[in-house]
């Protein structure tokens, strides 16, 4: 109930919404699931794109050189942060330089931490060559200048560790001196080291029985190779050039612009689901709320002749109308939006685990901006599926409406 | 009596969701690898009294058609989802971890359920505790009419 005062327009539209509460409620329902799936859609969206672009600059490298095999293994480890631990002939990376068309590459050595009894995850140590290394190096230079000593960690944004802390990997602990901004790729869930640590960890992992896939007569295997292939060189030529010259080793070849290629198709897939789905149900939900609108206002034309016969404009009646409308889309909306919000700010890191492809939330500014722009894109939703029947409500002499009331 | 039936019934259904939710639904870590117990093991208990706690307030609830009753009782619903939020991300939380499942399913499940289930308490309250005092007034407008009317014959 509105305390006393002078009966505006507005006001006039807060107590006709008050009056019908079960027709308002089930007007700002649509609004509301409309803007849910508007802002929704928009933010899971932009998170996979997002996700796809860090991704195409963190890779950093023309093509990875695996163990055959265990090409698909990389890409998880890579995209999804799946821990896998895979080797190579340590040999292999000055041989692999001998080849036409390669510019710089740079030994990588995987292993992946066990399931722990502390309740944590297990997670991909990383360990680079910082002599050689053009993909990591760049990277943790920004938070690390002068280099990641032996012994010590940076870690991905999703790994517990802050700064200061210590991790145990293997029955070592290992401080941690550096904490990652978010990539939205496996980068976020693994441990980087130097490839001193990283043989070090290695040592532990088979001592601790994680025997698997380790070569035990090879104290430099590592698990991948990163290659920088020279410009204008082509990647096919080299690929089977590097099939060619290792087919005794067992190599495989996984070039990075071919992994992008493959998550941007399937981005693509996914966002022109997401556009087709918001643009259908935005369409579904004009349709609905003016025939909900027309409904309501073809049984409101008695209302609407006493208004006249009491004085009240045509522009005033198609006014009262629009307003009703208005503040009808405007709490759906704020409702809709204040849902996806939780729902979505709650559950990202699970969307993004569940996903698997590279997805990365965006920053808090642009969060903020789908939001207001999703609230009103649905907020003008009732105001544009109403103006029609306000027009014509508007339009109709007095005599025409006591008529149609009867 | 569609308040009563409304507000007592979903609220019995948070309550089984918070109770079982965190064992069945989205579910806490596994303990059986755990060396003793992990905090989000600790908050699943805490969340099956409290869900126990919602079932017996949203029951009476069904029971008593009093407004004021009622409204004390939405105050009582209303807290036992404040506790539950309190528990879930301070006083006892889950596994520090981000990947941890308690971590990345249960907590921000039983933060969507307790904070809109809160919202609508909270709404609730304000209605009931309005709907009072609107008895109240016209109680209270009765008996000064009746003291009036009986102040009036007695004056002959």
């Amino acid at each position: 109930m509105l305390p006393a005062g002078r009966l505006t327009l507005f006001r006039i539209a807060i107590i006709n919404i008050l009056r019908r509460p079960a027709r308002s409620l089930c007007l700002a329902g649509v609004v509301a699931l409309l803007a849910f799936v508007l802002i929704g859609g928009s933010l899971l969206a932009n998170s996979l794109s997002n996700g796809a672009a860090n991704m195409a600059d963190r890779l950093g490298a023309d093509a990875l050189i695996v163990p055959a095999g265990y090409e698909y293994d990389v890409e998880g480890a890579l995209l999804r942060g799946e821990p896998s631990s895979f080797y190579l002939s340590g040999d292999l990376v000055y041989r692999l330089m001998q080849l036409a068309g390669i510019k710089q590459a740079s030994p990588q050595l995987f292993i992946a931490t066990f399931a722990s009894s502390h309740c944590s995850f297990p997670v991909q140590m990383i360990g680079y060559d910082p002599q050689t290394d053009f993909v990591i190096v760049p990277w943790l230079s920004q938070s690390l200048p002068a280099g990641l000593p032996d012994g010590e960690v940076v870690v991905g944004s999703s790994i517990k560790g802050m700064v200061g802390d210590t991790l145990m990997f293997f029955g070592r602990d290992y401080p941690v001196v550096g904490k990652l901004e978010a990539t939205g790729t496996g980068f976020d869930t693994s441990v980087f080291v130097n490839m001193t640590t990283a043989r070090v960890a290695l040592g532990d992992y088979v001592k601790l029985g994680g025997l698997m896939n380790v070569p035990s007569d090879d104290a430099n295997a590592v698990s991948s190779i990163t290659v920088q292939i020279e410009p204008g060189y082509d990647r096919a030529t080299f690929t089977r050039s590097v099939r060619a010259g290792f087919r005794d080793e067992g190599v495989g070849v996984v070039l990075t612009q071919r992994l992008i290629g493959s998550v941007s198709s399937g981005l693509d897939v996914l966002l022109g689901i997401i556009v087709v789905l918001i643009s259908f149900l935005w369409i579904l939900s004009i349709g609905v709320l003016a025939l909900l609108f027309t409904l309501s206002l073809g049984e409101r034309r008695r209302e609407f002749a006493v208004f006249r016969a009491l004085g009240a404009a045509r522009h005033q009646i198609a006014l009262l109308v629009l307003i009703e409308s208005a503040l009808i889309s405007l709490g759906g909306a704020l409702v809709g939006t204040a849902l996806v919000s939780l729902v979505y700010l709650s559950f990202s890191p699970l969307i993004g685990i569940s996903i698997e492809m590279p997805y990365l939330q965006p920053a808090a500014p642009v969060i903020a901006l789908l939001l207001v722009v999703g609230l009103l894109a649905s907020s003008v939703t009732g105001p544009l599926a109403a103006l029609f029947t306000a027009l014509k409500t508007g339009r109709q002499a007095t005599a025409s409406l006591f008529k149609a009331g009867e | 009596m569609q308040n009563r039936l409304l507000v007592g019934l979903s609220t019995i259904v948070v309550g089984i969701l918070l109770a079982l939710g965190p064992q069945l639904l989205f579910k806490i870590c596994d303990q059986e690898h755990h060396v003793g117990h992990s905090a989000c093991y600790w908050t699943g208990q805490a969340t099956i009294a409290i869900g126990i706690v919602l079932v017996l307030l949203g029951t009476v609830y069904l029971l008593f058609n009093n407004a004021g009753i009622r409204a004390g009782l939405s105050i009582g619903i209303t807290s036992a989802l404040v506790l539950t939020l309190l528990v879930v991300n301070v006083l006892i939380g889950v596994d520090p971890d981000p990947m941890m499942p308690c971590h990345t399913t249960t907590l921000p499940a039983l933060n969507v359920i307790s904070i809109l289930s809160l919202a609508l308490a909270v709404a609730n309250t304000g209605y009931l505790l309005r709907l009072v005092r609107v008895h109240q007034a016209q109680t209270d407008q009765a008996l000064a009419y009746h003291a009036a009317e009986q102040k009036a014959i007695a004056k002959g």
